[in-house]
């Protein structure tokens, strides 16, 4: 089941994996992640945390546990563009494997400047942007943007509890890839008794994944990469099995940072 | 590194609990202030890892103390017998610098946030120095006994709901203390640093780089540098605690 996986047949260079394994947008921050036992240079891809055009300040991330998962608001603080480049590209060029550089923009001209902000980067492999889950006409936009500015494979994020209508439009794009990215939620913060919203982790959404690339592999002919929910083996194998092309590991690696390595041996044994 | 460790003692310090950790090989070696994550439990719940600060750090053992909590990890942990197998990851992050110079050591903490500072009295006896802890807690079943501490220790305490005599707060035997100290190292909520530096401040007249070290008031969910939910500003930037930290020079943390 391993072996080198295309991500973007369509695209002139493509998006070549060496195996089917990620690690998904912000588990592994930019590439930096202090995590003993977690052997990047084992896995096929690693997707960065969030990059938006200019620096933010305000608004640090935030994790609150669940049972068996966490709900992460991502906030709007960024480091910015310039300095991500700055300080992580010679990391990038270090790290064998495809570096995928999440764009966080909802803006088609914002996408756009970031895209061609990476345009000519040796050491980015492709881009991955989120469709906003109730704005088809914005998420095609997002894409065709991307494609305008930069001539980088394009991963889109189509949240869990996305529609088909989504899914049909982004099709309609540019696009390479479809991420089944883990959905959006809502909780009232402990703090400040204010509803907040972020996104949800754990691993109760496995077979929930499985079961939306199931679907969707009936239909799409774009690879499917399924992320989220996975934190053993066999979630990896059921989502693959299911029709995903590769797979992200999420936070489970936080928790568990050997895994990713272990499936990837797994899957090669 | 990852670790199988096992816990090989437990016992109750005043309303804490103080337990001893070995490994089935190799040695512990990290730095007071550094800390190691622990997966509570096989199962994926309670989920993220807990940091942990050892108390003690001997290459044989590793001593943790937990302080009264509703945190469902550290209760998992609470609750695990003698003989049972731990799963830890590290050390991470940067621990306290004990200078060469300094003979006159000032630990100040919250009652619930004195782990790290623990570890630094061994090797501060070791060079001669001498100690003073400062300890308040919220209540006075969360002070330490004094019996917890090497005799060597001159250990002072206050709390909200002290005996008649006794005092609230630390301020007096703080800035008494200041006059004395060439070293000063803290642990404790915002709140608690902030007002700290507000009267190392006011003492020195300035809180001059390498004098005073703390531990971030944030908490580590991740542990490892992604999630970034342990944002500090210091006067070099924004900076991960979890990586750059977890402890920094007090008068660089913007509190």
């Amino acid at each position: 089941m391993t072996g080198t996986v295309e991500l973007a047949p369509q695209h002139k260079v493509g998006l070549s994996l060496a195996n089917p394994v990620m690690l998904a947008s912000g588990v592994a921050g930019y590439g930096d992640i202090q995590a003993p036992g977690l052997d990047l240079a084992a896995l096929g891809g690693l997707v960065t945390a969030p990059v938006t055009r200019r620096p933010a300040r305000r608004n640090v991330p935030q994790i609150q546990e669940l049972p068996g998962g966490l709900f992460w608001q991502r906030g709007d603080w960024n480091p910015g563009l310039r300095i991500v480049l700055r300080d992580f590209a010679p990391l990038w060029r270090r790290l064998a494997l495809p570096i995928i550089v999440h764009l966080a923009a909802d803006d088609p001209g914002e996408i756009a400047a970031l895209a061609g902000g990476l345009e000519g980067v040796r050491s980015v492999a492709g881009l991955e942007l989120d469709a906003p889950d109730d704005d088809p006409r914005l998420a095609t936009d997002l894409v065709w943007a991307a494609r305008q500015a930069a001539d980088l494979p394009i991963l889109v994020r189509v949240p869990l509890t996305a529609g088909d209508d989504l899914v049909k439009a982004l099709l309609e794009t540019p696009v390479d890839a479809l991420v089944v990215a883990p959905p959006a939620g809502a909780r009232i913060d402990p703090a400040s008794g204010h509803l907040v919203y972020g996104s949800v982790h754990g691993a109760a959404l496995a077979p929930l994944v499985t079961a939306r690339i199931a679907a969707l592999a009936g239909w799409v002919e774009a690879p499917l990469v399924a992320c989220g929910g996975i934190h053993n083996l066999d979630d990896a194998l059921a989502q693959l099995a299911a029709g995903a092309r590769a797979v992200q590991i999420d936070t489970a690696v936080w928790v568990d940072p050997s895994l990713p390595g272990r499936i990837v041996a797994a899957l090669a044994g | 590194m990852v670790f199988t460790a096992t816990i090989q003692s437990r016992s109750d310090l005043g309303s804490s609990l103080a337990i001893r950790v070995g490994r089935s090989e190799g040695f512990w070696s990290c730095q007071p202030g550094q800390f190691y994550l622990l997966r509570t439990g096989a199962a994926w719940s309670p989920y993220g890892r807990r940091a942990l600060f050892p108390t003690l750090i001997d290459p044989n053992e590793l001593g943790f103390l937990l302080a009264p909590s509703n945190d469902p990890g550290l209760a998992w942990l609470a609750a695990q017998p003698a003989g049972t197998a731990l799963d830890l990851i590290g050390p991470q992050g940067r621990g306290f610098m004990l200078h060469e110079h300094q003979r006159r050591i000032l630990l100040m903490a919250e009652a619930s946030a004195v782990a790290p500072l623990f570890a630094l009295i061994p090797p501060a006896l070791a060079r001669q120095a001498s100690i003073t802890l400062l300890l308040h807690g919220r209540r006075r079943a969360d002070l330490l006994p004094a019996a917890a501490l090497p005799p060597a220790v001159e250990y002072y305490t206050a709390c909200d709901d002290p005996l008649p005599g006794q005092p609230t707060t630390l301020d007096d035997a703080f800035v008494s203390a200041l006059n004395w100290a060439d070293g000063l190292y803290l642990a404790g909520s915002a709140e608690f640093l902030r007002q700290a530096k507000a009267v190392v401040t006011e003492a020195r007249f300035a809180v001059t780089s390498g004098f005073a070290q703390a531990v971030a008031p944030v908490a580590l969910p991740c542990g490892v540098g992604a999630c970034m939910a342990c944002l500090v500003d210091s006067g070099r930037g924004r900076h991960r605690a979890c990586v750059r930290g977890p402890v920094f020079d007090l008068g660089e943390l913007a509190l």
